[in-house]
């Protein structure tokens, strides 16, 4: 995953787009927080793009879940674009199925066949 | 989704424990392999076998190596025709079971899958072709009534039983669970044991800046239908560190009817068991409800309003087993109905949803796995804190300052007790190490075609990590000695009048600061005539040498030297003694031997109990330190200048008259060439070592005190009659004397200059 620094932001209307690249496992999501919060800090809505990024599972899950309820909790909102076919699979697997994914923002779940895997 | 293989360590660790048991357990059925299952003899170690197989197989899957978990799987399945009665336990079957053991022994090591191996996979072939006249009469087996069935298993655990369906918690307690395993890779493996439907609970999670990546705040709630056992199922969640955090719970089986799907309602039934089970048992996930990010709202929906039903706290003993309520979603209210006793425990919202449907409290961890690295670290921090402290104790000597001394004595006592306690953390018990020898003596016993019987005494005597590693060569070669050349073929004991059977027993007890190891053998016993023999034709000692029989013993550790008439594959080459005497010496160890002709040999090693801190004596020759192990320290002497001396022309070597006794004894001055003149009376270190006694002559005997012992260097390594050195408490530095390697590069030096 890219340092803070790095992240690639941009807006999508009002939200602060962040691109994550790289595994979503733990250590990556942790590095990955402070960026996240220094957005919820800045009273923003943001959405995470993870069509580069790739091992979604249930840290990512928790990791979203956490995200989403800190930026409900301050009036914005989160949203996750570009999840991949195999991400999604992935999360389905431990039960985080598509009604689920919705609820939390995400906009694609599962993600058309044959999505890009870098 | 590849489960990541995040935590090596954990896995190698687990798996090496595993390969023990699956080990002991196959020697134990070896050892039943005679008796008739049917009496429960063998029952068990079979019941231990599949156990350690299941396990080991379930951990290669989640740790990413699928071939040798499709491997295992078929290993398993000869095992499980084995357990369920319809195919013998056969020694083919344990030999197999053996190969796979040792072949899985690097992917322990270097956590790197093996290559597979033909030779195996052949003989496993030959073996289920072998079981396939019994595979077609499992029909008439499985008809049999379960009385027949053969072992006396219990129902939980056959992995064939009836259809039932399980309710599985599984609420990762551990901190930095994600980064030690992957839920996925366990849930992955409830799903090859039946159909699983899993409920996910986010309702723990905590908001964001509470959040650390690592912990798991997720829960499950799995309801699998299956035929396995609860054991199988438990075995999935083996490697939890909190084996709390997963409760397998039995539902109630489904009827045949249903399982068969004869029945149209009950099969129904079963089909929508996944989903009303939970309901059912009056459980069911509370969600958090994510409204916000499609209304915007700043509150959090009542769970209520969650899109999953909120339900009860299931409550041991209130689970209905009956069958399945007709199908249709359940309601909170019908929920509770299905249950009226139930608590309904649905909190307000999902913040007031801690982990209170968690089944049972954690309890907390009563061992802890430490990588060995941080503990040998540990122990050399206290080694430099013991001398931190014996140089505060001298200074507060030397300043006479009464409240320094009190502090001072109080920082010695507490440094002792963690002293203490830290080298205790590093003792393990030596049993480990005995109880891979079983196998050892099975297989060349088997291949030499005698009979042995291993006896273990002792196994919980405790040794230092380090010289428990070490120790274990040297033993595997005293034992191969052992049953090679000490133990008879069945008709050479029938001949002399003893059991076809020989014997070896394998014994540690502690002795003070030393632990003893004896490994004993009812054979032949030593020949100490045909040694002396065999040392003269080797020129090892002279024809007219005169040794007494411990002497002669001695000799056996010479390097290459062998009585034996061939050599084996086992032994014979002269090489194994020779290199259990230099591997003991470094342990600073003693060997000894006793043996009786046509009785026996018995070989006791003294060990010391730990490597890092030892009783010395302190010693000085001119400004030098010398610290001499204590262990081998007998007395202490007076030595005039005129003393009892008788010179040896140039060499080095003098004796010494102690209580009529003569003693050898060489000066440390000489021998390290200290120059400077030596006081007019000098001490005399009288020492023991390898069954002689020796004395060192020394300026003073400064007097007793633990010494830690700090390696000499990379640049200086290995020193001949040096161990290795340590600060005393005045900063200064005392080298640690080996006194049988000093003593024996002494007498070579002399034999030279004799010869010269």
């Amino acid at each position: 995953m890219e340092s803070d620094e790095d992240t690639p932001t941009g807006f999508i209307e009002d939200a602060l787009c962040l691109e994550m690249e790289g595994e979503l496992d733990h250590s990556a999501l942790g590095e990955f927080k402070p960026t996240l919060l220094a957005v919820l800090e800045a009273d923003r809505s943001a959405t995470l793009d993870v069509s580069r990024a790739w091992g979604a599972g249930a840290a990512f899950a928790q990791f979203v879940c956490a995200a989403h309820r800190s930026f409900a909790a301050q009036g914005r909102s989160l949203r996750v674009s570009g999840l991949g076919s195999d991400a999604a699979e992935s999360l389905e697997a431990i039960g985080f199925d598509g009604e689920t994914a919705r609820q939390f923002g995400f906009d694609t779940f599962p993600a058309p066949p044959g999505a890009p895997r870098p | 989704m590849t489960a990541p293989f995040h935590n090596a360590d954990l896995f190698q660790d687990e798996l090496r424990e595993l390969l023990a048991e699956l080990d002991a357990a196959l020697l134990d059925m070896d050892a039943d392999t005679g008796a008739a299952l049917s009496t429960g003899l063998g029952a068990e170690s079979l019941n231990r076998i599949f156990r350690a197989l299941h396990t080991i197989k379930g951990a290669c899957d989640m740790a990413g190596f699928h071939d040798t978990m499709a491997l295992l799987h078929e290993v398993e399945s000869l095992w499980d025709r084995a357990r369920t009665g319809s195919a013998p336990v056969a020694g083919p079957l344990v030999n197999v079971t053996f190969a796979v053991k040792d072949w899985l022994e690097p992917l322990a090591a270097t956590a790197q899958e093996p290559r597979p191996d033909v030779a195996l996979l052949a003989a496993m072939c030959a073996l289920a072709d072998r079981d396939e006249p019994i595979r077609q009469d499992e029909q008439a087996t499985d008809a049999r009534p379960q009385a027949e069935a053969g072992p006396d298993i219990p129902e939980d655990e056959q992995p064939c039983g009836p259809m039932k369906t399980l309710r599985i918690h599984f609420a990762p307690s551990d901190p930095g669970h994600l980064a030690k395993l992957d839920p996925a890779g366990l849930l992955a493996g409830l799903r090859q044991l039946g159909q699983a439907s899993i409920t996910l609970d986010v309702s723990g999670v905590p908001a964001l800046e509470d959040l650390d990546p690592s912990d798991c705040h997720l829960r499950w709630e799995i309801i699998l239908e299956t035929r396995q056992g609860l054991d199988a199922v438990r075995d999935v969640f083996l490697f939890l560190d909190t084996p709390g955090d997963a409760v397998v719970e039995e539902l109630g089986a489904l009827s045949e009817r249903a399982a068969a799907g004869t029945d149209g309602q009950a099969s129904a039934d079963a089909s929508a068991g996944h989903k009303r089970a939970a309901s059912e048992t009056g459980v069911k996930a509370v969600w958090e409800t994510p409204e916000s990010a499609h209304a915007g709202s700043l509150s959090e929906a009542p769970a209520s309003e969650s899109p999953q039903e909120a339900q009860v706290t299931p409550e041991p003993g209130r689970v209905e087993s009956g069958p399945l309520p007709s199908p249709g979603t359940p309601q909170p209210g019908q929920a509770t109905q299905a249950v009226p006793a139930s608590k309904p425990t649905a909190p307000a919202s999902p913040e007031a949803a801690p982990r209170q449907t968690r089944p049972k409290a954690t309890e907390p961890a009563q061992s802890l796995r430490v990588e060995a690295a941080k503990l040998d670290n540990l122990v050399n921090l206290v080694g430099e804190l013991v001398i931190a402290q014996a140089r505060l104790t001298q200074i507060a000597s030397e300043l006479a300052h009464g409240e320094l001394t009190e502090v001072s004595e109080e920082v010695e006592r507490l440094a002792g007790e963690l002293r203490d306690n830290t080298l205790s953390i590093r003792m393990l018990p030596i049993g480990t190490t005995f109880s891979r020898f079983r196998r050892l003596v099975r297989d060349l016993s088997s291949e030499l075609g005698k009979q042995i019987e291993l006896m273990a005494e002792g196994g919980e005597t405790e040794l230092d990590k380090t010289v428990i590693e070490q120790l274990g060569d040297p033993l595997v070669h005293l034992l191969r000695n052992s049953i090679d050349h000490g133990i008879e073929t069945p008709g050479e004991r029938a001949a002399v009048g003893k059991p076809p059977h020989g014997a070896i027993r394998l014994s540690a007890k502690q002795a003070g600061g030393s632990v003893l190891i004896r490994i004993e053998d009812d054979g032949r016993g030593l020949n100490a005539e045909r040694i002396r023999a065999k040392a003269v034709l080797r020129g090892l000692i002279a024809p007219e040498c005169r040794l007494t029989d411990q002497e002669a013993y001695q000799l056996i550790f010479s390097p290459g030297f062998s009585t034996a008439e061939k050599v084996t594959s086992v032994s014979g080459r002269g090489v194994g003694m020779d290199v259990v005497k230099r591997a003991i010496d470094t342990l600073r160890g003693v060997i000894e031997i006793d043996s009786l002709p046509g009785r026996g040999t018995a070989i006791t090693i003294s060990l010391p109990l730990t490597l890092a801190i030892i009783d010395g004596l302190l010693v000085r020759s001119s400004r030098e330190f010398y610290i001499i192990p204590l262990s081998m320290v007998e007395e202490c002497v007076e030595l005039s200048a005129k003393g009892n001396l008788s010179g040896h022309g140039g060499c080095r070597n003098r004796t010494l008259n102690v209580r009529g006794e003569i003693i050898p004894f060489i000066r440390l001055r000489e021998t390290f060439h200290i120059g400077g003149e030596p006081p007019r009376l000098e001490q005399v270190v009288i020492t023991c070592h390898d069954g002689g006694r020796t004395g060192l002559a020394v300026d003073e005997v400064i007097g007793q005190q633990q010494t830690v012992i700090k390696g000499l260097g990379r640049l200086i390594g290995r020193v001949e009659g040096f161990s290795g050195a340590t600060i005393n408490g005045d900063g200064s530095m005392a080298l640690i004397l080996d006194v049988a390697q000093l003593v024996g590069s002494v007498q070579r030096q002399c034999d030279q200059t004799c010869t010269l």
